[in-house]
């Protein structure tokens, strides 16, 4: 995150635009038509409430490309909210916003101390997202500066269903100059936020969040999945790649991302699910959090005892990309821990440690004689 | 056969930049399985003989070569029967050792071998005379393989120890895992720990993603072997080259003087190198994950003394100074 202009400190936003490296969609002051707004059944999803099973939730995402960059925080706002209402009309139980979504490229300057938001009591910019949250009745993940015991941080706050503050996330790693003082941001600097920070709990699940250059650590990202984070939430002024995937798979949860280059929902096989292109700038998914990954092998040798029984109260999905099958319950009335013991099945991450065990017990068997 | 892997013409050693190293992979997929150990190894020479032309540096084999789904093996035979020292060669070691002498290049030979007692999934590499430079245990075999009967007649094979030193060749560090190690990341760190350039890796199932996400991680380039593909992997986790159906194989030049870069703020920079050093020197953009590789061209040109006169630091190097500011600065 570089935001400031000196001659010392060449913005990254302003190098992009004069760069022939720069994202040509990203420089264009008007955002894309939506063809998605004329018609936004343009997915898979529907959005028949009663068809949802008891742990699936629509998730939504607005990328930041042809919004930035931008000449006042006002006019960010604004256009933001506008993009976060073509995706509502899809009712999405979350919906992730862009790092800095206030101020990321935005031309005016103003000190971290004028734009810094209270933690616990919505700021100006925070209650109209809050405002928007409650409109929709979702979750609303509004990443901005704030401020806690006189420090600035680069966060994430997580809004509930009626737009009060449910949890924050305070940027891990972030980059020297937005630490240092008056390098990338006026008037101070952020401080990195502690490695070891909770997951929130939400009415579907627990939620973690990350944040832009987080994404060049592991810590922070096993760290949620220890805490049990169903979904993590990446906002980001870049959009992380094949780093992005990586993470979902090595940890089994689903990522929904925000960025300035795009939006993606990825799956916890780590395959993309979906994401942004340059005629919608939006994306939504409906996905089940009553799912799991498990081992690819001996577990296909399973799989047509598993047919036979359940049909289609079951989908399953082999990725061929990945070592992974995904296994989620398809009836309301079908627990799926409970489907895995009866066929004896662990979970992935279950199956590496059971396995690990045996390996560490004759290897010490070596190392000790 | 695989377009990425076709040459206009026979590659000369002479004409290769320094650090060019020509990696080669042989898929088993079409030829297992099968009856006897020798009709596998006669069948594996056979599919090896197609990269001969390309001069490769290395070549890279499945893993238990000899014994992977072959019905003489899995029916008939013992673990000791089957295994072979790991410092006498047996005779799967001595026929691969006789190519490498040949064709003057390394091989990955992998297979189980015997040592003070004990079995190991193993993967010994000969050096272009046909001796052994180096081997590798396999760190995490499956429960099955481990546990005596279960898998291999008459024994189990025992969990290589995670440190396992990397192998020092005359064009590179070269690391090796096998198989179901894909599923941990502590081999593959403590390879990059020991500074390996290239990975080999031998195994049975493909493991596709995992392979690229241990590559990009770890900054080396993957030649993976498998029962069910071949492929080599660039630094950032693309793909270099991946067999099919017309060609069982891959072979390909992989440059090991080249370096991963973060994009910010050291892409300022970019457009005066190029300026400077013209067509000697190629940047690679990663958009989505900000980053870059800048590899040298020249023979006489070397990327770490550009990066040192441009002040550039290699990924590494810039995340390992972020994490010292971010910890002195964290509350």
């Amino acid at each position: 995150m570089i935001l400031m202009n000196s001659e010392k400190n060449v913005s990254r936003r302003n190098f992009i635009k004069n760069s022939s490296l720069g994202l040509s969609a990203g420089v264009v002051g008007a955002a894309i038509p939506s063809i998605a707004t004329a018609n936004p059944h343009t997915g898979t999803d529907d959005v028949n409430e009663k068809k949802k099973l008891p742990r699936e939730i629509r998730v939504a995402s607005v990328d930041l490309v042809g919004l930035w960059p931008d000449t006042t925080r006002e006019s960010r706002i604004k256009r933001i909210l506008e993009r976060m209402e073509e995706v509502a009309q899809m009712k999405p139980d979350l919906l992730c916003l862009p790092e800095l979504f206030d101020t990321s490229w935005v031309e005016e300057e103003k000190p971290l101390s004028e734009l810094a938001e209270d933690e616990k009591i919505p700021g100006p910019v925070t209650s109209r997202i809050a405002a928007f949250a409650k409109k929709i009745n979702g979750y609303v993940v509004c990443p901005l500066f704030t401020k806690k015991d006189g420090n600035f941080y680069n966060s994430s706050l997580l809004l509930d269903r009626k737009g009060n503050i449910a949890g924050v996330y305070h940027k891990t790693h972030p980059v020297k100059t937005e630490i240092f003082p008056d390098q990338a941001f006026k008037g101070g600097g952020t401080v990195p936020g502690a490695i070891d920070q909770p997951v929130i709990e939400t009415d579907f699940g627990k939620v973690g969040m990350q944040i832009c250059f987080d994404a060049n650590w592991t810590d922070g990202w096993d760290n949620l999945k220890k805490k049990g984070a169903d979904i993590v939430l990446f906002s980001s002024q870049f959009p992380g790649g094949r780093m992005l995937n990586y993470y979902a798979l090595r940890n089994s949860y689903y990522i929904v991302s925000s960025t300035g280059g795009d939006a993606r929902v990825i799956d916890t096989s780590g395959n993309d699910l979906k994401t942004t292109t340059e005629f919608v700038r939006y994306v939504w998914a409906t996905i089940n959090l009553e799912k799991v990954n498990v081992s690819t092998w001996p577990t296909n040798q399973l799989l047509p005892k598993i047919f036979k029984k359940y049909g289609d109260r079951i989908g399953v999905k082999v990725w061929n990309t990945t070592d992974v099958i995904t296994i989620e319950s398809r009836d309301p009335d079908l627990i799926l821990s409970n489907v895995l013991k009866e066929f004896n099945i662990p979970t992935y991450a279950e199956d590496l440690r059971n396995e690990k065990v045996i390996q560490d017990k004759y290897r010490s068997a070596v190392a000790s004689k | 056969m695989n377009d990425q892997t076709l040459p206009n013409k026979t590659v000369r050693k002479a004409n290769r930049l320094p650090r060019e190293v020509w990696v080669a992979a042989i898929s088993l997929k079409g030829i297992w399985p099968v009856e006897t150990m020798e009709k596998r190894m006669k069948d594996i020479v056979e599919r090896m003989e197609n990269v001969f032309a390309f001069e490769p540096d290395i070549i890279c084999l499945p893993e238990m070569v000899n014994i992977s789904w072959v019905d003489e093996a899995e029916k008939s035979k013992t673990l000791s029967e089957v295994a072979e020292d790991i410092n006498t060669q047996g005779p799967t070691t001595r026929m691969l050792a006789d190519i490498a002498r040949k064709q003057h290049c390394y091989i990955t030979c992998p297979i189980v071998t015997k040592e003070n007692g004990r079995f190991y999934n193993s993967t010994i590499l000969l050096n272009r005379q046909g001796n052994k430079e180096g081997v590798f245990h396999k760190i995490h075999p499956t429960s099955t393989e481990i546990i005596p009967d279960s898998y291999f007649k008459g024994g189990g094979v025992t969990p290589g120890p995670v440190k396992q030193d990397v192998v020092k060749t005359d064009f590179g560090n070269v690391g090796m895992q096998i198989c179901y190690d894909a599923e941990w990341t502590d081999g593959w760190n403590s390879q990059k720990e020991g500074g390996a350039e290239i990975l080999c890796f031998s195994s049975q199932g493909p493991f596709l993603n995992t392979l690229r996400n241990h590559a990009w991680l770890n900054h080396y380039y993957i030649v993976s072997a498998t029962g069910e593909n071949a492929q080599i992997i660039d630094i950032t986790g693309d793909v270099i080259a991946l067999d099919g159906e017309f060609a069982r194989w891959v072979c390909a030049p992989v440059n090991l003087e080249k370096e991963l870069l973060h994009i910010w703020p050291n892409v300022k920079k970019f457009d005066a190198i190029q300026k400077k050093y013209g067509r000697k020197i190629y940047f690679k953009i990663y958009h989505p994950e900000n980053w870059a590789t800048l590899e040298s061209l020249d023979p006489d040109v070397k990327v770490k003394e550009i990066l040192k006169e441009y002040e550039i630091p290699t990924y590494d190097e810039q995340i390992r100074e972020a994490t010292g500011i971010q910890n002195k600065y964290r509350l």
